[in-house]
């Protein structure tokens, strides 16, 4: 706690029952519970009851980071290329808490993420990637190859 | 291209396999997905949450966390990817087949076309047109924004540029953006 005044403090409660203590300069991050501690709610716990304890610290830690304007432009850039260096679980957690607590440009950084392990490789690749199973019957099956020769002008027939 | 009226479109879709239930129910929970996740998942206490309802049937396989995403992050995703990309995830799994086809946003510029595989730059196709007329005669319900970088375009296919903003502007369409800038030099 600050030495000389006391900042206000928003206490978030995470699925599995962990509360986080966080400062209202972060928490204002939280587009979707911001009116919740604005609206002289302070005090009083907000439950968040779909995040894990694990993934809320994370996006807290991110929030913190991104409310602090001594860091400089490089260091958070370096900061956020490391923070989505995680397991595609957990990193589809955050991408689920960012949407839940609607922050942007955690949503964004995460999205982003996602979009460039997809870049480039085949349907196949991408399947194994994030264990899709393919579920076309065969008349399916004959229509996405026949769609895909269309849209990749015979590029990819490997697909 | 010829003419059609959005019914006909819709007919058409509905023989090439996309059903006409199916076709309300993915507009119907595209506008659904519109209201603001603030108001629409903030007071759910416990259990499944709405963002982890999965959008058409359920995956047996846990694993495959990336399709039990709620569609809105999805079309996220395929926002920050190439065109072409972005197609080609419609071939992935039965559940993105839909994906692409309804994505209401459609971006042909310099990134669209480009693709890096295996290390080696692929530079943009002659037959741009063609994967354009094919995309838009796949694509289901509104396309919000369309951005098109005309310098991809040989000017012989100008009238096929007239008849696709035609089919845009009974399509819902917010945000149009033509441009041109020059393509670089092969090498």
């Amino acid at each position: 706690m600050s030495s000389t005044e006391a900042k206000k403090m928003v206490v978030l409660k995470s699925f599995d029952g962990v509360t986080f203590e966080v400062e209202e300069s972060v928490a204002v991050q939280f587009e979707s519970i911001r009116h919740m501690f604005e609206d002289n709610l302070a005090g009083s716990v907000i439950p968040l009851s779909n995040i894990k304890s694990e993934i809320l610290s994370k996006v807290i830690d991110y929030c913190k980071r991104h409310a602090d304007d001594t860091t400089d432009e490089e260091d958070l850039k370096a900061f956020d290329a490391d923070f989505v260096k995680v397991e595609h679980g957990t990193l589809f957690d955050i991408i689920r808490a960012a949407n839940y607590l609607n922050i942007k440009s955690l949503l964004d950084l995460t999205c982003q993420t996602v979009a460039d392990m997809i870049k480039g490789k085949t349907p196949a690749e991408i399947r194994e990637l994030f264990n899709i199973s393919d579920e076309f019957t065969p008349e399916e099956e004959e229509e996405a190859s026949i769609i895909t020769r269309f849209i990749y002008m015979d590029r990819y027939a490997d697909c | 291209m010829k003419e059609e009226t959005c019914f006909e479109m819709e007919n058409k879709m509905c023989k090439m396999g996309w059903t006409e239930e199916f076709l309300h129910a993915s507009i119907l929970e595209r506008r659904h997905g519109e209201i603001p996740p603030s108001k629409e998942y903030l007071h759910v206490d416990g259990g499944i949450s709405p963002c982890l309802r999965p959008r058409t049937e359920v995956s047996e396989d846990m694993e495959d966390r990336i399709s039990n995403l709620p569609i809105e992050i999805i079309d996220l995703i395929l926002d920050y990817m190439p065109v072409r990309d972005a197609a080609r995830a419609s071939i992935l799994s039965r559940k993105w087949r839909y994906i692409w086809p309804m994505h209401p946003k459609l971006i042909f510029d310099e990134h669209s076309f480009r693709v890096i595989r295996h290390g080696s730059l692929i530079m943009p196709d002659n037959n741009i047109d063609k994967i354009i007329n094919i995309i838009l005669l796949q694509h289901m319900g509104p396309v919000v924004k369309f951005l098109l970088d005309l310098s991809y375009i040989n000017s012989a296919q100008y009238s096929d540029v007239d008849q696709w903003l035609f089919f845009l502007s009974r399509n819902c369409l917010e945000k149009l953006s033509l441009m041109y800038s020059k393509p670089k030099a092969k090498p």
